[in-house]
C-alpha cells in the first residue's frame, strides 16, 4: 500500500521526504520540549543570540587558522601551532551552533520542514563537519599530506555539499557561490606566491573549509527570509 | 529628531530598498556574515590580553595580524549597519534594544580609547608577559562583555518586549527609547 499525499489539486503517492521525515517533524513538533519552547516568549531570542555569538567564535577559529594557511591572519605563528590551538575554540564553537541550533529547530519544525535554505544549510553542516574532522583534519596535522580514506570521504563531503546547493538554490545564491570562489581562488593564488607559503593541500582545505563554513552561515540566514 | 527619522522614511531610496526583495536580505546578510570575522577576532585579541590564549605569542604581533581585519569588519559594519538603518528608520527610532545596542557600542569605544591612549602606553613593559597588567585584563575584559552584550542586543532588536506601546509612560525606558507622548485634551468629561 503507498502512501497518498495531497499537492495542490491532485493526490499522488507521497514524496520520499513527505512519507518519512515529514512524520518525525510533526512528531517532534508536538513533543513537550517543542511544545515548551514554543510558549516561552524568551527561549528563541536567548538561543538566537548564542547561536550568533557561537558562529562568531567560529569566524575567529577560522580566521586564525584557514586565513592563516591562505596568507592572512598572524604570521608570526605557524599555521600548524594556530591550527592545535584553535581546535577548542571549534569544538566549543561547534557544541554551542548545535545545542543553540538545536532550541531554536525545536521552535519552529514545521516552518523549517518547508523551507530549502534550511536543508542546504543542514546539508552543509553535516557536509563541514565531516570535512572537517577528516580531510581537513589529515592534511593540517601532517603538513599536506593525505591518506586515501581521508580523501576519499573529504571527496563525499564536498558532493555532499556542493548536490544539495546546486539542486535547491536560485539564480542569485549561484552568482554568489561564484563570487565566492572567484574570491577564495584569489586568496589561494595570491599565498602561493608568498615566500612561506603552505602546502597546496593545506590551502585547498584552507579554502574549502571557509567556502562551507560561510554557505553554512548564509544559508542559515537565509531560512529567515524564504 | 524624529521629523529627521519620519523625512528619511519617505526617501524614495529609503522606501526601495526596504521593499526590495534581495537587496536587504544580502545587506542583512553581509551584517551577519561580517560579524563573524569582526567577533571572532576581537575574541583572540581580548583573550591574549586576558592572558588565557597566546601567552607565547607578544600582544604587539597579535595586534598588528589581526586588528587590521577587525577593523576592516568594523567598517563593513557600520555601512551595512547605517543602511539597515536607513531603510527602516521608523522601526529602529524608538526600539529601546537598538539604543541601547548603540549605547553600549558608545562605551566599547570608549573603552577601546582608554586602551590606546592609557593601557598601550608602556605596552613594550609587558608586551612579551604571559598575563599582561591588570589594566589590559580590565580592559579585555570590558571589550569581550561588551561586543556579547551588542550582539545579544541587536539580536533582540527583533523582539517587541520593549516596544513604545508596552511601556509606561514617563518611565525611564520610555524616557530613553524617545517614545512619542501624546497630550490628551482634557474635554471635562463631554465628548
Amino acid at each position: 500500500m503507498s502512501f497518498q499525499c495531497q499537492y495542490g489539486d491532485y493526490v499522488e503517492p507521497c514524496s520520499f521526504m513527505d512519507k518519512f521525515i515529514y512524520p518525525f517533524f510533526a512528531g517532534v513538533d508536538e513533543s513537550g520540549i517543542a511544545v515548551f519552547i514554543k510558549s516561552s516568549p524568551t527561549i528563541i531570542p536567548w538561543a538566537g543570540s548564542f547561536h550568533l555569538l557561537a558562529l562568531g567564535l567560529i569566524g575567529g577559529a577560522i580566521f586564525m587558522a584557514d586565513a592563516r594557511a591562505l596568507g592572512a591572519g598572524p604570521k608570526s605563528i605557524s599555521t600548524h601551532s594556530l591550527y592545535s590551538r584553535m581546535k577548542l575554540f571549534l569544538l566549543v564553537a561547534i557544541a554551542g551552533l548545535v545545542l543553540s541550533g538545536t532550541v531554536l529547530a525545536l521552535g519552529e519544525m514545521m516552518r523549517l520542514y518547508e523551507s530549502p535554505p534550511y536543508w542546504v544549510k543542514m546539508w552543509s553542516l553535516v557536509a563541514i563537519l565531516v570535512f572537517t574532522f577528516t580531510a581537513r583534519r589529515a592534511v593540517f596535522e601532517n603538513e599536506g599530506k593525505i591518506t586515501k580514506p581521508a580523501a576519499i570521504i573529504g571527496g563525499i563531503a564536498i558532493l555532499m555539499w556542493a548536490i544539495p546547493f546546486l539542486i535547491m538554490s536560485g539564480i542569485h545564491a549561484r552568482v554568489a557561490m561564484i563570487l565566492m570562489w572567484i574570491g577564495l581562488g584569489a586568496a589561494f593564488w595570491y599565498s602561493s606566491k608568498q615566500d612561506d607559503a603552505e602546502p597546496k593541500n593545506i590551502r585547498i582545505a584552507a579554502m574549502i573549509s571557509i567556502a562551507m563554513w560561510l554557505t553554512t552561515a548564509v544559508a542559515g540566514r537565509w531560512i529567515a527570509f524564504y | 529628531m524624529r521629523d529627521f527619522f519620519v523625512w528619511m522614511n519617505e526617501t524614495p531610496w529609503s522606501i526601495a530598498l526596504r521593499e526590495s526583495f534581495y537587496t536587504w536580505p544580502i545587506i542583512e546578510l553581509t551584517h551577519v556574515a561580517t560579524l563573524m570575522i569582526f567577533f571572532g577576532t576581537i575574541v583572540m585579541v581580548d583573550l591574549r590580553l586576558l592572558g588565557l590564549a597566546f601567552k607565547d605569542t607578544p600582544v604587539s604581533r597579535i595586534d598588528r595580524a589581526v586588528l587590521p581585519w577587525t577593523v576592516g569588519a568594523f567598517a563593513v559594519l557600520v555601512i551595512t549597519g547605517l543602511l539597515l538603518l536607513y531603510s527602516k528608520p521608523l522601526v529602529y527610532f524608538d526600539k529601546f534594544f537598538f539604543r541601547a545596542k548603540l549605547v553600549l557600542i558608545f562605551l566599547a569605544m570608549i573603552n577601546i580609547l582608554v586602551f590606546h591612549f592609557r593601557v598601550q602606553k608602556n605596552q613594550d613593559e609587558w608586551d612579551t608577559a604571559e598575563k599582561p597588567p591588570q589594566s589590559a585584563r580590565i580592559s579585555a575584559a570590558i571589550s569581550l562583555s561588551a561586543w556579547i552584550v551588542v550582539i545579544v542586543l541587536g539580536r533582540f532588536i527583533a523582539y517587541d518586549w520593549y516596544d513604545c506601546p508596552k511601556l509606561k509612560p514617563g518611565g525611564f525606558m520610555h524616557t530613553f527609547s524617545g517614545c512619542p507622548v501624546y497630550e490628551v485634551q482634557n474635554t471635562g468629561g463631554a465628548l
